[in-house]
């Protein structure tokens, strides 16, 4: 009997727990995608989901980084801040791999001081952040058009295109298995960030500031700046996940941050992070990154029209938020 | 005699403070210097026929920034209003033939769509109280989808009086772009007697408050985007009348214009602070920018960055009077 409640109560427990349940919404994207096409849950596929899954995974770490700090945080500027690292580290690059560390160091400078823009503008000029980084957005994306004259110049390097598009193969008991670079660079990521996050002062000072931004200032803490480097810092992780993206996509393009602003929010939303600020975790934003990815790739499996992609991409979105992104009842 | 004077005196300045105090001030101050501005480069700016030919694009951004301010301040935010826009030019072109009659039927059919669009989107963020920003990216998507579905190319019929009227006048004077903004601006004033109106101020303002002095505040939303639907329909109207043609990417361009039009005039993201009229100003400044950056030739490269940096210059003028209040609470 005894069991049979702790049984009941773990489900309980699961779903109410955000992050379990989109998880659990993964592996059920999975199994409908198996039965639909078979091969679709195969281990080397989905490998390939979790590869593409990064680029946008990479921008949630940022946006969760602006939303955790409050004060309606929201970065929209980081599809236009991801081709900045797309045509920054090709330019730098133009296919060598002696210029590898310049690049890296470049892109995430310029990312960084880039972000502060946003950060400097929200914080102490007191311009909504949703505005903000949209205007912010289309000077940048403005700023390259003129720049690079609509034809970015150079292309990824040798090692770059390992470390995007490339993976480390062996065999296991016969089956030849892949496992891609990405994975073990976004694996990585996530252990610093949780340690960061559980266990600095860091992640405390972060949600302090994202929870009561007033008591936080009250202990001594400069929200305003901590709230500016948020920025900095999601600007960096954006230029980042375009550096590895002009990797797997080999040439430069402007037009490759265009499609994940909004959705890099709806994934966050997903993932269990709440808009208001100062809760949340990456590990769940992670989850909403792959749900989304997924998602898409389920939807060109199917061989969906555009048409049909959209309303079916828009209806899923709202059933997810229906799910559990429902703002609580007035009491 | 002196009295009276110095008390008149008194009293212009108190007006002209409140006047300088108000949301909408920064916004029409920079009106009148991009009036000014664009005076100088357009020749013949203030004549009968460049007013109209100004009118015929600023009509649809003006009547979708109103549709947007009210529904930004009853604390909501509509992300899906250029979709919807999109989404009528297809349903409209697709329906219409040369009789006058179906032309009256088609339109009206466009406004009870656009209704009903406002009423699925106010729905699901007052009903199902799910958080705007994502949920109407996620409508955005569905509408987008249906209009592709409608018209996958751009294409359909509009009878060649119908656009031909929007280029004239009505009763030999008055502009037709400007006598469709007239309707929207009667009804605006006439919605403003209501109570309605003082409700979506106070919903917007303070939620709980609202919901604890007994306003049904869910209802007030729908409303909002009720509303709100009747300006898109006017929106679209206009637009399909402009193109004579149904697009299902035409309205693209509006949903983010019209956020940053509303936030120029002043309206908060929050809700609650400003009103329709800053909509009004902050579309004119917009539609005004994209004239000079015509007239004065600047290379299609440079375009949207200018745009962006003018539309954070705007805003970082919008923030003088708070920086004023917070100097004015520490003295």
């Amino acid at each position: 009997m005894a069991k049979i409640d702790n049984v009941s109560g773990f489900a309980k427990k699961i779903f109410k727990d955000k992050v379990a349940i989109s998880y659990i919404i993964v592996i059920a994207l999975f199994v409908i995608g198996q039965i639909a096409v078979p091969g679709f849950a195969s281990f080397n596929h989905i490998m390939t989901v979790l590869q593409t899954s990064f680029f946008l995974g990479m921008l949630c770490l940022g946006q969760t980084i602006v939303v955790i700090s409050g004060k309606e945080g929201i970065d929209l500027s980081v599809g236009p801040m991801l081709t900045v690292g797309v045509i920054t580290s090709s330019a730098i690059l133009m296919g060598r791999d002696s210029n590898f560390f310049y690049a890296l160091i470049a892109v995430l400078v310029l990312g960084f001081v880039l972000g502060l823009v946003n950060g400097a503008g929200v914080s102490y000029l007191g311009i909504a952040p949703l505005i903000m980084t949209l205007a912010w957005g289309i000077v940048l994306e403005g700023g390259l058009l003129f720049i690079t004259d609509g034809f970015p110049p150079g292309r990824a390097s040798p090692l770059l295109q390992m470390l995007g598009g490339g993976s480390i193969r062996f065999n296991v008991g016969g089956y030849a298995v892949r496992i891609p670079w990405v994975i073990l660079i976004w694996v990585f990521v996530i252990i610093v960030v949780l340690f960061l996050f559980k266990k600095t002062i860091i992640g405390r000072i972060l949600y302090g500031i994202g929870t009561n931004d007033r008591a936080s200032n009250l202990l001594g803490i400069n929200t305003k700046k901590i709230r500016m480097f948020s920025y900095g810092f999601s600007g960096m992780f954006s230029a980042f996940s375009g550096m590895i993206l002009l990797g797997y996509v080999t040439n430069p393009n402007l037009n490759l941050g265009i499609h994940y602003g909004l959705p890099s929010v709806a994934a966050i939303v997903i993932g269990g992070i709440s808009l208001a600020g100062g809760a949340g975790s990456y590990v769940g934003a992670v989850a909403g990154s792959i749900i989304l990815t997924t998602l898409t790739s389920l939807l060109v499996t199917f061989r969906f029209g555009e048409s049909g992609r959209q309303i079916v991409y828009g209806a899923v979105l709202l059933l997810l938020l229906v799910l559990y992104a429902r703002q609580p009842k007035k009491v | 005699m002196k009295g009276t004077e110095a008390k008149k005196s008194l009293q212009f300045k108190a007006t002209l403070r409140d006047y300088t105090r108000d949301p909408s001030f920064p916004g029409f101050v920079v009106l009148v210097l991009l009036i000014i501005i664009n005076a100088s480069i357009q020749p013949n700016f203030f004549t009968y026929s460049a007013i109209k030919s100004n009118f015929m694009t600023f009509t649809p951004l003006i009547l979708v920034s109103m549709a947007q301010g009210i529904i930004i301040l009853s604390g909501s935010l509509d992300l899906s209003v250029g979709a919807a826009m999109s989404l009528l030019t297809c349903i409209m072109a697709s329906m219409m033939t040369d009789s006058i009659f179906n032309v009256i039927l088609v339109v009206a059919l466009g406004i009870i769509c656009a209704i009903g669009l406002g009423l699925f989107n106010g729905s699901i963020i007052g009903f199902v109280r799910l958080p705007p920003l994502i949920a109407t990216f996620a409508t955005s998507a569905i509408f987008f989808g249906v209009a592709l579905t409608i018209m996958p190319l751009p294409g359909g019929y509009v009878p060649s009086y119908f656009y031909r009227w929007y280029r004239g006048d009505v009763l030999g004077f008055i502009p037709v772009p400007i006598f469709i903004l007239l309707i929207g601006i009667g009804v605006w004033v006439l919605f403003k007697r209501t109570g309605v109106y003082r409700y979506i101020y106070a919903v917007g303002g303070n939620e709980d408050g609202a919901y604890s002095s007994g306003i049904k505040v869910a209802n007030i939303k729908v409303m909002a985007f009720l509303f709100a639907g009747f300006f898109i329909a006017l929106a679209g109207v206009s637009l399909l009348l402009s193109t004579a043609i149904g697009d299902p990417r035409a309205g693209a361009a509006y949903t983010l214009n019209s956020v940053a039009a509303v936030v120029i005039g002043g309206i908060s993201l929050k809700g609650g602070k400003g009103s329709v009229t800053g909509a009004i100003i902050g579309a004119l400044i917009l539609g005004l920018l994209i004239n000079i950056i015509f007239y004065l030739r600047v290379s299609s490269l440079y375009q949207n960055f200018a745009r962006g940096m003018i539309i954070i210059i705007a805003l970082s003028l919008a923030t003088i009077p708070k920086l004023r209040e917070t100097s004015h609470k520490i003295l």
